[in-house]
């Protein structure tokens, strides 16, 4: 812990996320708290201006849309947080599994890979969405069928090198199980990589829910921030100019996946560091 | 040509204890002098530190004299003229010091370009002569060449090439042997037996090497010199009891170990000799205090056994 | 006879797709409790050879005899665990995220011994390592240090073989000679049988028993 902190002192990027990214986390935790009416709550008036009141005024039903915003941020990053958590468990397994056994193995968790990444995942996903159709968790999956390729990808190609490392090689000789090589000796070697690849999936999942939210897909008893914009676009909050409307979720969202982003490069460049 | 004078070089990161401390050595012009210690006696940081190539952690004090001047006072632009120029500095490890995406020829050349003002062409035509020197063989064809197409031990022999090129009148390098075999070994040596303008300082953990090119012969341990001797006493009379031991655990010596295991503490916190732990001749007084350099007809040693 | 090899052949496919016949022929025998050296250049396919018999890959044709009986590959039981190999590189034979402690522990477990810091620090003693280097990690530990405590690991598996690639070539003289010390003290307490690969003539010379050299692939006694 006190190393981390040590870090993100020297780390100005690095911090700027983890303190974006900190806002948001404490925003979702205490929303309760924070938001001043019950975003589901019907207030009477309809398209109000920014006031004391409504910060950011109300929507068209009459709902809060600061309370809707503080909200909202509970949906996209149990979403974008539970979907990288299954990406990055899935895509490191079949990376870890597909580059250790390599041969046939490799083969087939390859061909499953470039399919994945072939695929055009949005068309994809917002079909699953609309057969899934159980809210959230159907949101996850659909967003996980695709996006656990390219964390599987960069995984593999690490462990293509780990494995001809001679530390490895010598648990091999000592008839270690295989188990116990994959995951005692090689897990831990690229949890950086892991790391990384889990925020950028973060990341990434937010951002597609957000854009299926957007289109009407996604869960309309639970509010996310995308799910604020396509009630924005669609009740022409932009020819109305009503920017308090639709620029706060668009500023969210945004902020949000710079956050994951500076995490990311940070995670980057410390991996180039440490081969160099 | 050059006088190194108490150079001490310190890492803010590792607190007080010194990689360096007060090396101190003299090199004739025309003289090979061969630097040999252990990893992490501090053989390398020295090296780099001399043309200030360490990263900026580190605190280097002492002067550097070529030719009068002082290394350590001129700005970084001034030393960059001389870097490659007077002084030339060949990296470890055969091909990392080379760029893998330029042709060996254009790399060869280069300190001509940078310091003479040849056309890439005329450079790159030099490059033969040069490695032509060195016995590269085929040289015509291995200018065409990307380094990774070299073996290690002709990559070592372009980097010695590269050194020389501009008319370098300096030259330090690295552990020029490692991870080469005998054969490669040899046919470094001979490259160094080239160099007769050249003033030499070199580094290496290799003790065949070091008798094979090293007119002076300096060792090093735990950040300090121990012994400075010319070859030929160094190898027939070696005085510290670590040069004594090193040459007795050579194989045609019979492999001996006449001193033990390094000691797991931190022997640079010790007060006194920092070879005492492992040394076979250890007296209270070794405990004690830091040697002295002591000089005994210009063979210098130090150590407690020769201080009466 | 422990091990045997009978005209094995190993073709590879270099990093640019190139066929490699990296060894062409080559027989060896090994006894117990004996040191054979296998001399040769870099490239000679020297290193090749020890990992076929170690059980990494297969040879493409020839056979491999370990007392008498034809070795599969992948080796189990008794034939993994009585051949091991000491590697070229201390600083990468360890997991660099685990401390000695926890990498020296791993072989007893794979071997159901009881292990705790006493046994160990009383087992590590022999190699020239103490309790205090336990808690380190391999990056702070100096290439003699590994390479003996790699040897001390391999070493509770109890085999009967070891192929020692190059075990010191990157180590210092001093540091060089307390391995070989070390090796020589166990052959002769555990009559282990060491297969010596190096480039290296003089020490060669000085360490085996016998010693087979290697040009291009092809093996010869000499």
């Amino acid at each position: 812990m006190k190393k981390i902190l040590r870090e993100l002192r020297q780390n100005k990027t690095c911090l700027v996320g983890v303190l974006i990214l900190l806002f948001f986390g404490l925003m979702a935790v205490f929303a309760p708290v924070l938001a001043p009416y019950d975003p589901e709550e019907l207030l009477g008036a309809p398209y109000l201006k920014p006031s004391a009141q409504h910060l950011l005024g109300t929507n068209d039903i009459g709902q809060d849309i600061f309370s809707e915003l503080v909200y909202g941020a509970r949906v996209s990053l149990s979403v974008g947080i539970l979907s990288a958590a299954v990406v990055t468990v899935v895509g490191s397994v079949i990376g870890i599994v597909s580059g250790y056994y390599k041969g046939a193995v490799d083969k087939v968790f390859t061909v499953l890979t470039n399919l994945a990444m072939t695929i055009p995942s949005l068309p994809l996903t917002i079909l699953l969405v609309g057969f899934l159709k159980t809210g959230m968790l159907g949101m996850v999956v659909a967003i996980c069928i695709t996006s656990w390729a390219s964390t599987a990808r960069v995984v593999r190609s690490k462990v293509l090198q780990i494995r001809e490392l001679p530390y490895i090689k010598i648990e091999k000789m000592l008839g270690a199980p295989d188990i116990l090589i994959m995951f005692k000796h090689i897990l831990p070697n690229i949890t950086d990589i892991v790391l990384t690849r889990c925020a950028m999936s973060v990341g990434g999942a937010m951002m597609t829910e957000s854009s299926l939210s957007f289109l009407g897909l996604g869960s309309f008893t639970r509010k996310s921030w995308g799910n604020i914009l396509h009630f924005a676009f669609f009740r022409s909050s932009v020819l109305n100019n009503q920017w308090w409307w639709y620029l706060p979720p668009i500023l969210c969202i945004s902020l949000c996946m710079l956050g994951f982003m500076l995490i990311t490069y940070h995670g980057r460049t410390r991996s180039q560091l440490i081969q160099a | 040509m050059l006088e190194i004078k108490d150079v001490n070089v310190h890492f803010s990161s590792a607190g007080a204890v010194g990689a360096v401390e007060d090396f101190s050595l003299t090199l004739a012009p025309r003289s090979k002098t061969v630097l040999i210690g252990e990893s992490g006696s501090g053989k390398s940081v020295l090296l780099l530190s001399l043309l200030r190539l360490l990263p900026a952690t580190a605190q280097i004090t002492g002067s550097v004299l070529l030719g009068g001047v002082d290394l350590f006072r001129l700005k970084e632009s001034e030393l960059e003229k001389i870097r490659g120029d007077r002084i030339s500095y060949i990296p470890q490890g055969g091909g990392n010091g080379l760029n893998p995406l330029l042709k060996i020829g254009l790399q060869v050349g280069e300190p001509l370009m940078e310091h003479r003002g040849y056309p890439k062409k005329k450079a790159v035509e030099a490059s033969i002569q040069l490695l032509r020197r060195f016995r590269l063989g085929r040289e015509e064809a291995w200018i065409k060449a990307y380094p990774h197409m070299l073996s290690g031990g002709m990559r070592q022999r372009a980097m010695i090439a590269m050194g020389v090129a501009a008319g370098s009148r300096v030259i330090l390098a690295d552990e020029p042997t490692k991870g080469l075999d005998s054969d490669r070994i040899q046919r470094v040596v001979e490259c160094f037996r080239e160099l007769r303008e050249e003033t030499l300082l070199c580094v290496t953990h290799d003790i065949h090497f070091a008798q094979a090119v090293g007119q002076q012969i300096v060792v090093m341990y735990a950040a300090q010199q121990l012994e400075i001797a010319p070859n030929g006493e160094f190898f027939a009379n070696p005085l510290h009891p670590y040069s004594q031991a090193i040459l007795r655990a050579m194989p045609e010596n019979g492999l001996e170990c006449s001193v033990g295991f390094a000691p797991p503490h931190d022997v640079y916190a010790s007060r006194g000799c920092r070879f005492s732990d492992r040394c076979p001749y250890k007296t209270p007084r070794c405990e004690e205090a830091v040697p002295p350099m002591l000089d005994r007809n210009g063979h210098k040693v130090r150590c407690w056994k020769y201080a009466d | 006879m422990l091990i045997e090899a009978k005209h094995i052949q190993k073709t590879y496919k270099n990093s640019r797709g190139i066929r490699v016949e990296a060894v062409k022929d080559a027989s060896l025998r090994l006894e117990e409790g004996q040191t054979v050296g296998l001399l040769g250049s870099s490239g000679s396919g020297k290193s090749t050879i020890g990992q076929m018999l170690v059980g990494q890959f297969p040879p493409d044709r020839g056979e491999i005899l370990y007392r008498g009986q034809p070795l599969k590959y992948p080796y189990r039981g008794a034939e993994r665990r009585e051949i091991q190999i000491l590697y070229q590189h201390p600083e990468v034979s360890f997991n660099p995220r685990l401390t000695l402690y926890s990498s020296m522990i791993e072989p007893y477990r794979l071997m159901k011994r009881r292990v705790d810091r006493e046994v160990l620090i009383e087992d590590i003693r022999q190699f020239g390592l103490y309790a205090e280097h336990l808690d380190r990690f391999p990056g702070e530990l100096s290439g003699g240090e590994l390479q003996r405590a790699a040897l001390a690991r391999i070493l509770v598996m109890e085999p009967r073989m070891i192929v020692l690639d190059e075990p010191t070539s990157m180590l210092d003289v001093i540091s060089q000679a307390q391995v070989i010390q070390i090796l020589r003290r166990v052959q002769q307490t555990r009559h282990t049988a060491y297969l010596f690969i190096t480039h290296n003539e003089a020490l060669c010379e000085a360490f085996s028993h016998r010693i087979y050299t290697i040009s291009e692939g092809v093996v010869s006694e000499r």
